[in-house]
């Protein structure tokens, strides 16, 4: 979807695909519901941009970088949303400054180097309720490089965190 | 089983009037407090005006109610305190209305608070509320358990079990907000609350209410056996709806509520109707201006329940129902009901089920 408003993507499989198995670009209010990406070369489901959306239920796996990836994208939410498992790299990614996105219940177990990874400078997130054990790397199935998490929020998860204030 | 129902709104009628009673008394006691007050106020602000004009700076602090909160301590383990902090509260063992003269258990008054009841009860005495938080306190976050606990939290026999007055609020993992008086869960005047993970069950009226809010996201919840609606949008817009709402009076309403999304939901053996888009069911032809437009119904099942399936009441338009499952509801050609002539600017599109019009598919 690219520079949309509103639109509604539902029941479908987005599989196997060169690139992303669904790709969110500069979109606003959009909502994905029920959907899997599964074995796409880079990321399951990627969010570039894009603003106040809604992910979920629904997971991503198998795919060749991340299950989500959130870049550059604020205010979007993704709830109910298990399985984003076995990606090579990691489950969720919140990356270059993507901030207060809301993670709620869902989990990013069992991915070559990490769970849910929220990188330096992306801030105002807030993950609960999210079960993310046994992924590759040590103490990264919940990741926050941010001094003290900054302003994000991790309460009520499973699995190691990189630092105290992951809870 | 109709009989029984007609007895039941009869009794609930009986109660309301006893209630409404009730309220004019609250409502008297009320006005005596207000009044009160309002002298009090304008006792303060003769004194202001007399310090400014006497060039006296004097601290003017409001009289602090003789019953206020006291805040909360970490660990919670009697009802009625204020948390205060922005902080991790934890409840420590079951809480009752009994503990406390106050209407409500638990008030969250700092944004950025977290409360965990950790699998603890929550038990009210039919009137008050068991966990409220206030406007302003953005950002909070209420759930039942822990990842790590078996059950989950009740919360009952209040009139409201938790209502959420402040903005981006995450309220979930709760074994039943439910047998309260009036509603399950209330969500009001707010923006970008999440609601999921819980079930809102046989409330004396309505399972979870959506007033006048936006960007709130219900998901994987359940609303059965509430007394009027299970899931009720009222002057709501741009909300995500995801759930099950079934043997209540009406599933689903969205009442004056526009650019919703419906999606993935159940309403299923309600003794009405399923799902309701537009005005209520006793306004015939919806008179006034009570429209629900642009509503998006995808992928939802509105099935065996007494009367009719999904129902866009007349003047409400631009809603699309697609990829619905809506069939064996009880009376003729209403598993799919368009009042609008040839469906106005609806959309109803391979949908199963039979509908009132050729309009709709």
């Amino acid at each position: 979807m690219k520079a949309v408003y509103g639109s509604i993507v539902t029941a479908l499989n987005a599989n196997g695909n060169k690139q992303f198995g669904v790709l969110f670009s500069n979109t606003t209010g959009a909502s994905l519901i029920n959907v899997s990406a599964n074995r796409n070369n880079q990321a399951g489901l990627k969010l570039d941009s894009s603003t106040g959306n809604s992910i979920g239920p629904g997971g991503m796996e198998s795919n060749g970088t991340y299950g989500i990836w959130l870049q550059s994208s604020s205010g979007n939410t993704i709830r109910d949303s298990n399985g984003n498992q076995f990606n090579n790299d990691t489950g969720i990614r919140l990356a270059g400054g993507s901030n207060k996105n809301r993670i709620a219940s869902g989990g990013a177990p069992n991915n070559g180097k990490a769970g849910i990874v929220i990188t330096l400078g992306s801030t105002g997130n807030t993950v609960t309720v999210t079960h993310n054990p046994g992924n590759g790397n040590p103490n990264s199935d919940m990741v926050d490089p941010n001094p003290n998490c900054d302003s994000n929020v991790w309460y009520n998860n499973l699995g190691n965190p990189s630092q105290a204030c992951i809870k | 089983m109709k009989r029984s129902r007609d007895q039941g709104i009869h009794s609930r009628l009986i109660n309301d009037d006893a209630r409404m009673k009730s309220s004019a008394q609250a409502m008297s006691s009320r006005k005596t407090q207000m009044d009160s007050t309002k002298k009090t106020c304008v006792r303060l602000l003769a004194r202001i005006s007399l310090s400014a004009a006497l060039g006296v700076a004097l601290s003017v602090l409001p009289p602090k109610p003789a019953n206020a909160a006291p805040s909360c301590p970490a660990t919670i383990t009697a009802c009625g305190c204020k948390i205060t902090n922005s902080q991790i509260y934890t409840v420590a063992n079951n809480l009752s209305a009994a503990q406390t003269t106050l209407p409500t258990c638990i008030e969250i008054a700092k944004d950025h608070a977290i409360l965990n009841t950790m699998g603890f009860s929550l038990t009210g005495s039919g009137k008050g509320t068991g966990i409220v938080i206030d406007k302003g306190a953005d950002h909070a976050i209420v759930e039942g358990t822990t990842e790590t606990a078996n059950g989950q939290s009740n919360v009952t026999q209040w009139n409201i079990g938790i209502e959420d007055d402040a903005n981006d609020a995450i309220i979930q993992l709760f074994a039943n907000i439910g047998n309260n008086s009036t509603t399950g869960v209330l969500v009001k005047q707010v923006t970008n609350s999440i609601v999921g993970d819980l079930l809102a069950n046989s409330n004396g009226r309505f399972g979870i209410v959506v007033d006048h809010s936006s960007r709130v996201e219900i998901y994987n919840v359940a609303t059965s056996g509430d007394g009027e609606v299970g899931l009720w949008l009222d002057s709501s817009n741009n909300n995500h709806i995801l759930g099950t709402a079934g043997a209540n009076i009406l599933g689903t309403w969205l009442s004056t509520s526009s650019n919703n999304v419906v999606a993935d939901d159940a309403n299923i053996n309600n003794s009405n109707t399923g799902l309701v888009v537009g005005c209520g069911l006793d306004r015939k032809n919806c008179p006034g201006n009570e429209r629900s437009n642009n509503n998006y119904i995808v992928f939802g099942t509105a099935s065996s329940n007494t009367k009719a399936g999904v129902v866009i009441r007349k003047h409400s338009g631009g809603n699309t129902v697609t990829l619905g499952t809506n069939n064996g509801n009880g009376g003729n050609k209403m598993d799919m009901v368009d009042e609008n002539n040839k469906c106005g600017s609806n959309v109803w599109y391979n949908n199963t089920g039979q509908g009132n019009q050729s309009c709709i598919r």
